[in-house]
C-alpha cells in the first residue's frame, strides 16, 4: 500500500533497480553519447527516449525538459517510421504528464499502444499496458490482463511477476478491493520464485505480507514478513536490497503495532530507521515509533511526537505527507486523552481529522472521528461527542460494508477465473481428443499395413501348402484309420457311461434307503418295546389270575382276564405295526417289479411321511416339525407301482424336511417348521400335494431341479438324481405329472397328479 | 409317591398301570400321564408340589423331552423355594451324546428302551426310601 507512489512514478520500476545509484553517471554518459551522435537515425531516437525515461527517477531534469526530449524523439521516429521509437516516445510523454490529468495520460498511452504492438517489442508493450491499467478506470482490468497474457506468452518470469504486481496495485488502488489484490499477489509469488532472483522473491514476499495486512490478516502477514526478511539476509549489498530491507522492517513494525505487540513494533521501527534514505520514509518510520511510545505509555512519547509534528509542519513537508501528519496528530490526541487533558485532545483530534480529510486514506479519518468523540465526551460536551460518535460509527459501517462488498466481488472474480480455467481445460481436452483421433488413424493405417503383410504371407504359405498336398493325402489315409480306432473307443466309452448311469441310479435308491434305515429302527423299536412289555406283564397277570382263582376271588379273576385280553390285543396291534414297517422297507429295497397294483395313496403317503420324519430325527435329534395330513376320505385306489411311488414320496418328503431344517437353522424367531401332505380327487385324476414352509426355491434354480445330477445340497450330501428319477417315475412310469410351485423364502409345494 | 410319565405313545399308560398295579393299589405309587412336553408342563404348573418324579421320553413331536427337561430346570431351580422334581429320561436312542446332553441339562437318570421294568421298579423304590 505504500508502494503505489513508486509504481505510479515509474509505471513499472523495471529500471529502478539499475537506476538509483548509477543513474547520475548513466545520464551523463547518455548526454555525452547524444552530443556525439547528431545523425538523425534510430540510435538517436533511442538515446533521446532513454534520457527522457531515466530522468524520471532522479528528477534531475525538469518535466518540461523531459517533455521536449520525448517530443524530439517522437518527431524523429515518425520521420524514420520507427514504431518502437514512436511508442517509447509516446510512453515517455505520458509519464512526464501531470498524473492528475488522467485523460491526457490515457490519451498518450492509447497513442503508444498500437505503435508498440506494431513494433513487436513486448517489454515496452507490457509497460504501456500496465500503466494504462491505472488510467482507464474499471477498463483497467482488461489492460492489466493483457499485460499478463503478453508476459506469459513471452515466457519471461520477471515481466510476468511485475504484471501480476501491477494488477494487484490496480485492484487495491483503482478498484479499492484488497481481496482481489491479495489474490493477484498470491499469483505473483510463485512466478517470482521462478525467476530464481532473490531480489524478486523478497519483493513478492513483502507484497504478499502487505496485502494480508490490508485485509487485516496480521498473523498471516507476519509469517510472510519473517519469510521475506529471512530471504533478504541472503541478498548481496545493494541500494535495492537496502531499500527492500527498510520497507520490510517498517512493515514488520506496522504489523506488530496493529497486533498489539508494541515492544516488537518498537524494535522493528528502530531497525527500519537507518535504512531510510529519503526524508519522507524517515518521517514515516519515526511516526511509527511515536505511536508505539504512546501506546506503551513511554514518558518520552509526548516530546517525541511533538518534535515530529514540528518538523512536519515545516518545509518540505508542509503540504505533503498528509497521512503521516494525521497519524502523528492522532498519537498526540491519544496522549492527551489518556492524560485527561480534554482540550488538547479535542484540538489534536480535530487537526488529525483535517489532515485525514486531505489524504485519501479512510482509516485515519475513522480513527480521528473516534478520537473526537472520545475527547468531547471527556470534555463533557455530550452533544458533540454524540455527533462524532455517530459519524464514526457510520464510517466504520461503510468501511465494513465495503469490506463485505469487496469480499463478494473477490469471490465472484475467483469463480469467473475458475470458469475460464474450465473452458481452457475443455479446449485442451478437445485438442487431446483430436490428437487421440489422429493417433488412432495412424494406428489404423499401421494395422491395415500389418494385415496386408499377413495376407501376403498367407498367400505364400498357401502356395507352399498346395505343393505339400500330395504328401498330405497320404497322411490322410493314415489318419482315417486312426479315426476309426478312436470312434470304436468312443462307442465303448458311451457304453461304459450308460452302465455307470444305471449304477448311479441304483446308488440313489440305496442312498434313500440309507436315509430310511435310522427311521425304521426307531419305528420298530417302539412297537417291539410294547410287544415285549405287554407279554411280560401278561405273564405276571396269568400268575396273579391263578392265585385269585385259587383264592376264589371271582371278581379279581374277571378283571385280570379282561386285562389279559386287552394286552393280547395290544401285542397284536404293535406286532402288526412292526411288520408293516418291515414290509415297507423290503418293498422299497426290492428292485421294482414294474407291476402296477391297486394302491391306497393315503396309507402309502402316511407310512413314508413317518419314515422320512423319523429318519431325519435319528440324525438330528434337536429337529422337530409339525406334520399335517389332510387325506381325502374314500380316495379311489390307483393302479401304481407302489415301490416306485413310495420312492417318489420319500424323495419329496426328504427334500421338504431338508428345506424346513435349513430355514430353521437361519434362526428366524417364531418359525415353526411345517410339512403338509394332502390328497384329493379331481375328475379322473388323483392329486397328492407335498407342501413345506422351508427356504423355497429361487426361479433360476427351479428350472433345473428336474435335471439329472443337479443338486443344491453341499457336495457329498445329495446325488442330484432324486427329483430327476421321481419325474421319470411319475411321467413315464405312471402317465402322470409332477409340478412344482415355490417362492423363495416362503416354501415349496410339489404336486403329483396321477390318472385313475 | 407321585410320578408323572411323559410319552407320545398312548399305550404307555396301560403298560405302566399294569406293571405297577400292586404299588398303585397299595397307594405306594400314583401315576399321572402326559402325551406331550407341553401337556407335561401344564400339568406341572398345577401340581408341582405333588410330583416327585418325572419319567419322560425324549423323542416326541413338538416339544422334545430334552426341551421339557430344560424348562423344568429353569422354572423349578430347586431348594430353598420351589421344590424340584427328579427327572429320568427314556429314549430309544441310547447313544452317548443324548445321555451327556440329558445329564448336562440336569437329568437324574437316563434309561433306554425297551424299558426294563424290574430295574425301574427297584430304582423307584430306592428313591422312595430315600425320600422318606
Amino acid at each position: 500500500m505504500n508502494r503505489l507512489h513508486l509504481l505510479l512514478l515509474a509505471g513499472l520500476w523495471l529500471l529502478c533497480q539499475i537506476a538509483c545509484a548509477q543513474s547520475d553517471s548513466t545520464t551523463q554518459q547518455l548526454w555525452q553519447q547524444l552530443r556525439h551522435h547528431p545523425q538523425a537515425d534510430t540510435s538517436r531516437v533511442n538515446l533521446l527516449n532513454k534520457l527522457a525515461d531515466y530522468d524520471i527517477h532522479k528528477g534531475s531534469i525538469s518535466f518540461a525538459r523531459r517533455d521536449s526530449l520525448a517530443v524530439q524523439a517522437l518527431q524523429l521516429a515518425q520521420r524514420l517510421d520507427d514504431f518502437y521509437g514512436q511508442a517509447y516516445a509516446c510512453y515517455n510523454l505520458a509519464t512526464s504528464s501531470d498524473y492528475a490529468l488522467k485523460k491526457q495520460v490515457q490519451a498518450k498511452l492509447l497513442q503508444a499502444l498500437p505503435l508498440a504492438e506494431r513494433s513487436g517489442n513486448k517489454p515496452l508493450l507490457i509497460r504501456i499496458l500496465s500503466l494504462l491499467a491505472f488510467f482507464s478506470e474499471k477498463q483497467g482490468l482488461g489492460y492489466s490482463q493483457r499485460a499478463i497474457a503478453v508476459a506469459r506468452a513471452l515466457g519471461s518470469p520477471v515481466l510476468l511477476k511485475r504484471s501480476y504486481q501491477n494488477q494487484a496495485d490496480y485492484f487495491a488502488n483503482i478498484e479499492g478491493n484488497n481481496y482481489l489484490a491479495l489474490q493477484a499477489t498470491l499469483q505473483e509469488l510463485p512466478v517470482a520464485q521462478q525467476t530464481h532472483m532473490p531480489v524478486e522473491e523478497v519483493d513478492a514476499l513483502g507484497d504478499v505480507a502487505e496485502r494480508y495486512m490490508a485485509v487485516n490478516d496480521y498473523p498471516q502477514a507476519l509469517l510472510y514478513l519473517q519469510q521475506a526478511l529471512g530471504k533478504a539476509k541472503t541478498l548481496a549489498p545493494s541500494p535495492q536490497a537496502r531499500y527492500q530491507k527498510g520497507w520490510l522492517l517498517y512493515d514488520l513494525g506496522e504489523c506488530n503495532l496493529l497486533m498489539g505487540h508494541y515492544a516488537q513494533a518498537q524494535v522493528a521501527y528502530q531497525r527500519a530507521l537507518p535504512f531510510a534514505d529519503q526524508a519522507s520514509t524517515i518521517m514515516q518510520r519515526r511516526r511509527g515509533l511515536a505511536d508505539v511510545y504512546e501506546r506503551q505509555r513511554n514518558p518520552k512519547a509526548l516530546a517525541y511526537a511533538r518534535q515530529l509534528m514540528q518538523e512536519l509542519q515545516q518545509p518540505p513537508y508542509a503540504e505533503q505527507l498528509w497521512r503521516t501528519r494525521s497519524q502523528v496528530c492522532l498519537t498526540l490526541g491519544r496522549y492527551y486523552l489518556r492524560t485527561r487533558q480534554a482540550d488538547s485532545a479535542v484540538y489534536y483530534s480535530r487537526y488529525a481529522l483535517h489532515m485525514a480529510q486531505a489524504s485519501t486514506a479512510k482509516e485515519p479519518l475513522r480513527d480521528a472521528l473516534q478520537l473526537m468523540a472520545q475527547a468531547y465526551a471527556q470534555q463533557k460536551d455530550y452533544a458533540q461527542a454524540y455527533a462524532y460518535q455517530n459519524r464514526y460509527l457510520g464510517l466504520k459501517d461503510t468501511l465494513s460494508n465495503e469490506q463485505t462488498a469487496r469480499q463478494v466481488t473477490a469471490i465472484r472474480f475467483t469463480q469467473d477465473l475458475a470458469r475460464q480455467k474450465g473452458q481452457i481445460a475443455l479446449l485442451t481436452r478437445n485438442q487431446q481428443l483430436q490428437a487421440e483421433a489422429a493417433r488412432r488413424q495412424r494406428l489404423l493405417l499401421l494395422a491395415a499395413l500389418a494385415v496386408l503383410t499377413l495376407i501376403g504371407g498367407l498367400v505364400f504359405v498357401l502356395a507352399r501348402n498346395n505343393r505339400l498336398k500330395q504328401r498330405a493325402n497320404l497322411l490322410l489315409e493314415q489318419q482315417k484309420a486312426e479315426l476309426q480306432v478312436q470312434r470304436d473307443q468312443t462307442t465303448q466309452a458311451l457304453t461304459d457311461l450308460r452302465a455307470t448311469q444305471a449304477q448311479l441310479i441304483q446308488k440313489e435308491k440305496m442312498a434313500s434307503l440309507g436315509e430310511l434305515t435310522a427311521g425304521i429302527a426307531h419305528e420298530i423299536q417302539n412297537p417291539l418295546n410294547f410287544v415285549n412289555n405287554f407279554a411280560d406283564v401278561s405273564a405276571e397277570l396269568v400268575a396273579e389270575l391263578k392265585e385269585a382263582q385259587a383264592a376264589g376271588d371271582t371278581e379279581e379273576v374277571v378283571a385280570l382276564a379282561e386285562d389279559l385280553g386287552q394286552n393280547l390285543g395290544k401285542i397284536h396291534q404293535h406286532g402288526q405295526r412292526a411288520s408293516s414297517i418291515v414290509r415297507g422297507m423290503l418293498e422299497h429295497s426290492r428292485a421294482s417289479t414294474g407291476e402296477r397294483q391297486p394302491t391306497d395313496l393315503n396309507t402309502l403317503a402316511d407310512e413314508y411321511l413317518r419314515l422320512a420324519y423319523h429318519g431325519l430325527r435319528a440324525k438330528d435329534k434337536s429337529f422337530n416339525a409339525e406334520l399335517k395330513t389332510n387325506f381325502a376320505p374314500g380316495l379311489p385306489l390307483v393302479e401304481a407301482v407302489s415301490q416306485d411311488l413310495g420312492r417318489v414320496l420319500l424323495n419329496l418328503f426328504n427334500n421338504a424336511f431338508y428345506a424346513v431344517q435349513l430355514r430353521q437353522k437361519q434362526g428366524e424367531p417364531g418359525y415353526q417348521p411345517t410339512i403338509t401332505v394332502s390328497t384329493k380327487q379331481l375328475n379322473q385324476q388323483v392329486q397328492i400335494r407335498v407342501a413345506d414352509n422351508g427356504t423355497g426355491i429361487r426361479d433360476a434354480v427351479r428350472e433345473k431341479i428336474f435335471q439329472p445330477f443337479f443338486t443344491t445340497k453341499p457336495t457329498g450330501e445329495g446325488t442330484g438324481l432324486g427329483l430327476s428319477l421321481s419325474y421319470d417315475i411319475i411321467t413315464k412310469g405312471h402317465g402322470g405329472t409332477l409340478a412344482v410351485e415355490s417362492e423363495a423364502g416362503q416354501g415349496t409345494e410339489f404336486i403329483i397328479t396321477l390318472p385313475i | 409317591m407321585k410320578i408323572l410319565v411323559v410319552d407320545d405313545e398312548v399305550d404307555v399308560r396301560v403298560l405302566f398301570e399294569q406293571r405297577f398295579r400292586r404299588e398303585i393299589r397299595s397307594g405306594e405309587f400314583s401315576f399321572s400321564f402326559a402325551y406331550s412336553g407341553e401337556e407335561a408342563l401344564n400339568y406341572l404348573h398345577e401340581h408341582v408340589s405333588e410330583v416327585v418324579l418325572i419319567l419322560s421320553d425324549i423323542n416326541m413331536p413338538g416339544m422334545s423331552g430334552l426341551e421339557l427337561l430344560r424348562h423344568i430346570r429353569e422354572e423349578y431351580p430347586g431348594p430353598p423355594v420351589p421344590p424340584t422334581p427328579q427327572v429320568m429320561m427314556i429314549t430309544a436312542y441310547g447313544d452317548d451324546t443324548s445321555r451327556q446332553q440329558a445329564m448336562q441339562l440336569g437329568a437324574n437318570d437316563f434309561l433306554t428302551k425297551p424299558v426294563d421294568f424290574a430295574a425301574l421298579k427297584s430304582k423307584l423304590i430306592s428313591l422312595e426310601n430315600h425320600e422318606n
